[in-house]
């Protein structure tokens, strides 16, 4: 991950982050009031949990001014709302990361902005697409089903693999378009590959922008108009080829624009 | 559970921001963490936290998977790394509303979306400028002087105020570009104070456009390359001209330009004869 600040003198109060984070009871307070306000009975019915706990919480959360109280209704105030939806933030942030901690753990995520990770909440409808015993090449031929005529396509690619080049192609065929950002050894082999004279027409007509990225590039990243798939290496250097994440989501897609636009500020044009 | 709503992710997430908030320790070794690899007494060093509270947290640390031991160093893991940023990130957001609780208590907050809220993490380290007994025109003035400065400008009017029209007059007659977004109900009465000529010309020569909203408008929002105010309504639904939030900071500064377009999208162009 790429970090760009001092973090150590900024953080060294967590006092409120704490209040809010150390209960179970007080999210679930602030987020079923986001919804609409509730009486004792209803905050009862949904959490299962005794009154004196339920009461405990929201006089806690009314004591710093997060909930009013208006005869026996509670509801958000401006600040309770404001930090609901910051709570909603932080959960869905976090969520893609603990439905699969091993991938996040097993994996280089050192191109991978920490600016992405805070906005991670757009990934929450994602899915993990992994091979299994009974077909090895599952992810891979659902990636190839996904790009086969999927429109322009953007795409940081890491690795070099015949398969993909012959769909890209068909798909610029079509009269699609190509951003491809790349390191050195895969424009070399693209350059040397029977490819790439088609590559070079294609980019005559304008369909087809090929650069280089002055980083090292740790992501296979593909963006097209309804999906974006990324896909990582093992913390060894290798490529993983059995699982890639897909989000079929606007949110997800705009995830990975942003990425991607991270990743073009760095690069030179080759093509 | 509803999968996808608000208690869904909370039920998923909820017992591992509650063992890491459990302890302030916790918090602050991550964040000690980030500037790379340490051992414990580097750690202590650095802290007025004891020794064996670092210990015995550093290694519930490591059995949860957020932080590894490499030799006789601690570093974080790829789950802590994400963890601590999107907590930070969450930290921020929090101070964001703390500092400036009286800024967002009781007043009209309907003018933001969800987007500009999961964003509200590019406010902290921002100014809130409230008036005073001694200095009831403080929010004004400030408003006055940074407009003075600014190379370009993008502007929310809600409400006309009658020192306005003239000095978005002057800015334009100097060539600095303008951007106005008003509610319809007062769009005539700027467009009269600025003067028709000089909106004539100014949109003429480029350097000036005005917009306006058919409904109303429940925020003030003001952007240059210097700096973004933002100013709001009190649920009551008069103006608040006490507070003022200020900040110069880029991200602050982005957060408000993204909050404009997303009013400039809706909003009418004027056509003049």
């Amino acid at each position: 991950m790429i970090f760009e600040e001092d973090f150590t003198k900024k953080y060294d109060d967590f006092i409120t982050v704490r209040f809010l984070l150390a209960s179970k009871m007080r999210p679930s307070l602030l987020l079923l009031l986001a919804d609409s306000k509730r009486d004792l009975n209803d905050f009862r019915e949904e959490l299962d949990k005794p009154s004196a706990s339920i009461l405990h919480g929201l006089k806690e959360l009314e004591r710093i001014s997060l909930i009013k109280k208006d005869f026996k209704n509670y509801s958000l105030s401006t600040k309770g709302i404001l930090c609901s939806a910051s709570l909603e933030k932080l959960f869905q942030d976090l969520y893609i990361f603990q439905i699969n901690r091993d991938f996040w753990q097993n994996h280089s995520i050192d191109s991978i902005p920490a600016d992405s990770f805070r906005k991670s909440y757009l990934l929450r409808d994602s899915v993990f697409v992994e091979s299994d015993e009974h077909n090895l090449s599952k992810a891979f031929n659902k990636y190839l089903d996904l790009i086969g005529g999927c429109g322009d396509m953007k795409i940081i690619l890491p690795i070099f693999l015949e398969e993909h080049l012959e769909i890209i192609l068909e798909n610029l065929e079509n009269g699609d378009n190509l951003l491809l950002i790349t390191n050195e050894d895969v424009f070399s082999s693209l350059k040397n590959s029977k490819y790439y004279e088609d590559l070079v027409d294609f980019s005559k007509k304008g369909q087809v922008s090929i650069r280089k990225a002055d980083q090292d590039l740790k992501v296979f990243l593909t963006v097209c108009d309804d999906f974006m798939s990324l896909s990582l290496f093992y913390k060894d250097g290798l490529y993983d080829n059995s699982c890639f994440i897909l989000n079929e989501h606007k949110d997800g897609i705009e995830w990975a624009n942003i990425l991607l636009d991270k990743c073009l500020e760095n690069s030179i044009k080759m093509l | 559970m509803e999968y996808g709503g608000k208690m869904y992710y909370f039920s998923i997430v909820g017992d591992e921001l509650k063992f890491l908030n459990n302890s302030e320790i916790r918090l602050k070794v991550l964040v000690d963490l980030l500037n790379g690899p340490l051992k414990i007494r580097d750690i202590d060093r650095r802290s007025l936290l004891s020794y064996s509270s670092i210990s015995s947290n550093i290694h519930k640390l490591c059995d949860e998977g957020y932080v590894e031991k490499i030799h006789n160093s601690f570093q974080l893991t790829n789950l802590g790394l994400i963890y601590i940023t999107v907590l930070l990130d969450f930290h921020d957001m929090i101070s964001a509303i703390s500092d400036f609780s009286d800024f967002w208590l009781d007043h009209d907050i309907s003018s933001l979306s969800v987007d500009d809220l999961n964003k509200l993490s590019s406010l902290e380290g921002s100014e809130l400028i409230r008036c005073s007994s001694m200095d009831i025109y403080r929010t004004h003035k400030e408003f006055k002087r940074l407009f003075k400065n600014s190379k370009h400008l993008k502007v929310i009017f809600p409400y006309l105020h009658p020192e306005y029209p003239k000095l978005i007059r002057r800015l334009i007659l100097k060539g600095i570009k303008v951007e106005l977004i008003v509610s319809k109900d007062i769009l005539d009465g700027f467009i009269k104070d600025i003067g028709n000529d000089v909106v004539k010309k100014g949109i003429s020569e480029g350097n000036f456009s005005i917009k306006y909203l058919n409904e109303d408008i429940k925020i003030a929002l003001a952007i240059s390359n210097e700096f973004v105010s933002v100013g709001l309504f009190k649920l009551d639904g008069t103006y608040d001209q006490n507070r003022l939030l200020l900040s110069d900071k880029e991200k602050a500064i982005i957060w408000g330009l993204n909050l404009f377009r997303s009013y400039d999208e809706h909003a009418l162009s004027l056509i003049l004869d």
